[in-house]
């Protein structure tokens, strides 16, 4: 019966039964792979509100819980410094710092995701100033349409430097814009030939960074002849090959792949899943904030199947993990974030290549677990919150009043970071390792948890 | 000569030293018992060097008689009395110092023309096709030719599949695993740095990693976890006391290179380390990136192949570096290259048959301006699979290729 009725509307929307109940597993899932993570508060007064009350918060980028008074105020202190010093390390910082205390974290989630679908890297770029810039470009069009979106980020100087786009002549085009325009940023592979990669180039001639820094059209250095693309002939330029494009059903699909693979365990990013997404972005003008919601309302997204069944990404690892276990108030050093996501394979503005980052089981490398522990081994023993009066584990026990009982500890740190009780063999080694430690505090245990396998899923 | 005289001693020197110093360790006490028993086979080790972006090629190994050559090449020609001539029509890049070295000491097969039918200009299509050995889509979006390798073989023997046993194929620095290290079963390590493992503290305890988890992805995860742990406790025995013993360039490439002599000669028993240099992908101002690029790989690989000689293991170690593809032939208007097909492939190291192999592409006869493949890399893979690896090349890449004489 809920097969027929998933494969006739395959984004029903989700409303809580007895099967699927609206409990702290799927608040958790929720926050964990739509946002950074959950405090104890967050989670628990999630689980009172309601599906509808909490999307609504996360939707409108109105998060209070957990937000510190003056967040605010010294992100503009941060900002201000990064953009001074011209320095890509203190924007990582400002940035996980987004991450961790933004009113708007789905916001922050979305503009990872359409940094790794315009993966552009600092180690060319070279100017931390383009970077931030095509950083708050992808915010403010993050939950907008694409067809802002695309051009807005094609046109800044950080995307024009990586690919090549200033030295691309009329006598000799420069495929690497036009290819990855194609390949990674609309169509997809498949769905172009060889011989559209080379009259895009040409189209794209002309596209030039101009003496202020900004995006011009230079058109003596643009080719002004007859262009084949995709079946048609015409005089294209750079806008109007970006206009055909959009409008190519290719592209909806596309951007529906990166929504849905963002938000959905690989095996439920099924054709029908895309097609449905897909012919909603086309019917809106591509709007990415109503096929996001679509998606975060959804079955699919509630379905057991879906829970805790996508390894975090690093970024978000380490960033709901501070969250969790309440590292930012003293402020958290998010320069330290930043370094330990990229330990474990994501650094922020240095994605690997044009293709962006690993995705799902490609972030589980040996090297990236031993990062991942050696995180939470500094997280837990403090060392990112020098400046608090308390460490981090006792602190929350101290507030939440959890009691000395090895077994209650487990149990509340297995709710606050997977969302549920453990199963038997985890709590039996959980309970093992807090009881060797002594009553004063468990940090070995959440040490482990923290690197424990089911820690790693989102 | 300038080659220090092979000591073979040293290895096992070393290997007594650190059973001395850690008698209780199971896999340790069976890596010295075997060490007298063990063939020369069940030393040998592949290093995979990946030219990340898409090599130039023909200004790798320079067709300098080729007339096309100047013709399609005016700003990034490289002029003849600059190459470092290995054959009558082929000359190496000036930076290449490193590998012309390789060369004259016999310890460098060049294999020219490699690619593979109806190429793929895209880097992501076509590294997945190098390193799967696949061109069907869902082949390449499978395990790697390396991983499926030693998924069919048993690890070797002195390989104790036990909490200490080193991972069967290891890639070295800071990069993303690739595809070709993807296996279904075999443990597969990462090593950023060596640093990383040993800094962590304990990663997991035994007993929580002891049953399988429930959900796949977590099972895959709790695997990885087994791995690291042995790993990092394999890597805990060599760390000590077995810096390389060779200047490496200060390079990434020449720090990762350093870092895969330090296991080899702490005994670490991995088959196949995997190294990446970044930054091939030169579509404009070529000239100097690429010779940078070069000048490094040059020196970190003759750094290596000198170390492995100095330790005694000259004969135990093969490297293949290969790139996805070549660059166009005709140079770009911003004093680059765009992306191309065929180009040359390197195996180093003492058990190479060295030489001139493959046949190099004509700069005439062109395929929409790129050249055309006169080897099959399969082809490559299955001489280093079937003469180095001793598997059966058929069973790995589905089908047979015809094996060159490289090893």
């Amino acid at each position: 019966m809920s097969a027929l009725v998933q494969a006739a509307e395959p984004l029903a929307p989700y409303v809580p039964d007895e099967r699927q109940p609206w409990n702290l597993a799927r608040v958790h899932h929720l926050h964990w792979r739509a946002s950074f993570g959950a405090t104890w508060d967050e989670l628990r007064s999630g689980v009172e509100r309601g599906p509808d009350a909490v999307l609504t918060t996360l939707l409108a980028g109105t998060r209070e819980l957990g937000v510190p008074q003056r967040a605010s105020d010294l992100l503009l202190t941060l900002q201000r410094s990064a953009f001074t010093s011209a320095s890509i390390r203190r924007h990582e910082a400002v940035w996980f710092w987004r991450m961790l205390l933004s009113a708007d974290p789905l916001g922050e989630r979305l503009t990872l995701m359409w940094h790794d679908h315009f993966a552009t890297s600092y180690e060319k770029v070279a100017n931390p100033t383009f970077m931030a810039n095509q950083n708050a470009a992808l915010r403010e069009h993050a939950r907008g349409s694409f067809r802002d979106l695309l051009p807005a980020i094609v046109k800044q100087p950080a995307l024009l430097l990586w690919l090549d786009a200033p030295s691309n002549y009329r006598e000799h085009p420069n495929e690497n814009l036009a290819r990855e325009l194609l390949e990674l940023f609309t169509l997809g592979e498949g769905n172009y030939g060889e011989h559209d990669v080379r009259e895009v180039a040409r189209a794209l001639t002309g596209w030039r960074i101009d003496h202020e820094q900004r995006f011009w059209f230079y058109p003596e250095h643009h080719d002004t002849g007859e262009k084949a693309i995709l079946g048609q002939r015409a005089a294209f330029d750079g806008d109007r090959v970006l206009t055909m494009l959009l409008e190519h059903p290719a592209t909806a699909r596309r951007v529906a792949w990166r929504l849905a693979s963002t938000l959905l365990a690989a095996p439920l990013v099924t054709d029908a899943v895309l097609d449905a997404i897909a012919k909603d972005l086309a019917a809106t003008q591509l709007a990415i904030g109503p096929a996001v919601e679509r998606i975060l309302r959804s079955n699919v997204f509630f379905s057991d199947s879906n829970l805790r069944a996508l390894p975090t990404p690093p970024a978000v690892h380490v960033t709901a993990l501070a969250r969790a276990l309440e590292c930012f108030d003293p402020p958290c050093r998010t320069s330290e974030l930043a370094a330990f996501s990229a330990a474990a394979g994501q650094q922020p503005y240095h994605p690997p290549s044009v293709f962006g980052w690993p995705r799902g089981k490609d972030w589980i490398t040996t090297g990236a677990l031993v990062a991942r522990a050696k995180f939470a081994r500094a997280l837990v023993s403090g060392a990112l919150t020098p400046d608090a009066a308390e460490r981090p584990i006792a602190r929350l026990l101290r507030t939440h009043r959890v009691g000395a009982d090895a077994a209650e500890r487990v149990s509340f740190f297995c709710r606050l970071l997977l969302g549920g009780e453990p199963d038997d063999a985890l709590r039996a080694g959980l309970v093992a390792v807090a009881a060797s430690q002594g009553t004063d505090a468990c940090e070995e245990m959440v040490i482990q948890l923290c690197s424990s396998p089911h820690c790693q899923l989102g | 000569m300038v080659n220090p005289t092979p000591s073979p001693l040293l290895p096992r020197r070393e290997f007594l030293k650190y059973s001395a110093l850690l008698p209780s360790l199971p896999w340790l006490a069976a890596a010295c018992a075997g060490a007298p028993s063990r063939t020369p086979q069940g030393d040998r080790t592949l290093v995979v060097l990946e030219l990340n972006g898409g090599n130039d090629g023909l200004n790798t190994v320079v067709p300098f008689r080729d007339e096309g050559y100047a013709a399609h090449r005016k700003v990034l020609r490289i002029p003849d009395d600059k190459l470092l001539k290995v054959g009558q029509d082929l000359g190496l890049h000036p930076s290449l110092r490193g590998i012309a070295t390789l060369h004259e000491r016999g310890e460098l097969a060049i294999v020219q023309g490699v690619g593979y039918p109806d190429p793929n200009l895209s880097h992501e299509v076509s590294l997945a096709t190098w390193h799967t050995a696949r061109l069907d889509r869902p082949g390449r979006a499978g395990y790697g030719w390396i991983g499926t390798a030693l998924d069919r073989e048993p690890a070797r023997a002195g390989q104790q599949p036990d909490a200490h046993r080193a991972p069967r194929a290891l890639l070295a620095g800071p990069h993303a695993l690739p595809r070709a290290l993807r296996a279904r079963k075999t443990p597969i390590a990462t090593l950023p740095s060596l640093e990383a493992y040993l800094e962590a503290g304990e990663v997991g305890t035994d007993a929580l990693l002891a049953s399988p988890s429930d959900s796949e992805m977590a099972e895959h995860i709790r695997r990885a976890l087994v791995d690291a742990r042995s790993t990092a406790k394999a890597l805990a025995e060599v760390a000590d006391g077995t810096q390389a013993g060779a200047r490496y360039p200060a390079s990434r490439l020449g720090k990762d290179l350093a870092l895969i002599s330090r296991l080899i000669r702490g005994g670490f028993g991995t088959e196949v380390y995997y190294a990446i240099q970044n930054g091939y992908d030169t579509h404009s101002l070529q000239a100097t990136s690429h010779a940078n690029l070069l000048q490094e790989l040059g020196d970190a690989l003759l750094a290596f192949l000198d170390d492995m000689r100095a330790i005694g293991r000259a004969g135990d170690v093969l490297v293949l570096v290969f790139s996805e593809f070549g660059r166009r032939v005709q140079e770009n208007a911003s004093q680059g290259t765009d992306h191309g097909t065929a180009g040359p492939v390197f195996l180093a190291g003492a058990p190479v048959r060295a030489g001139l192999h493959g046949r190099t592409p004509s700069l005439d006869d062109l395929d929409d301006g790129n050249l055309k493949a006169t080897v099959d890399f399969r082809s490559v893979y299955a001489s280093v699979l079937r003469d180095w690896m001793r598997i059966d090349p058929q069973a790995v890449l589905g089908e047979a290729f015809p094996v060159l004489p490289l090893v």
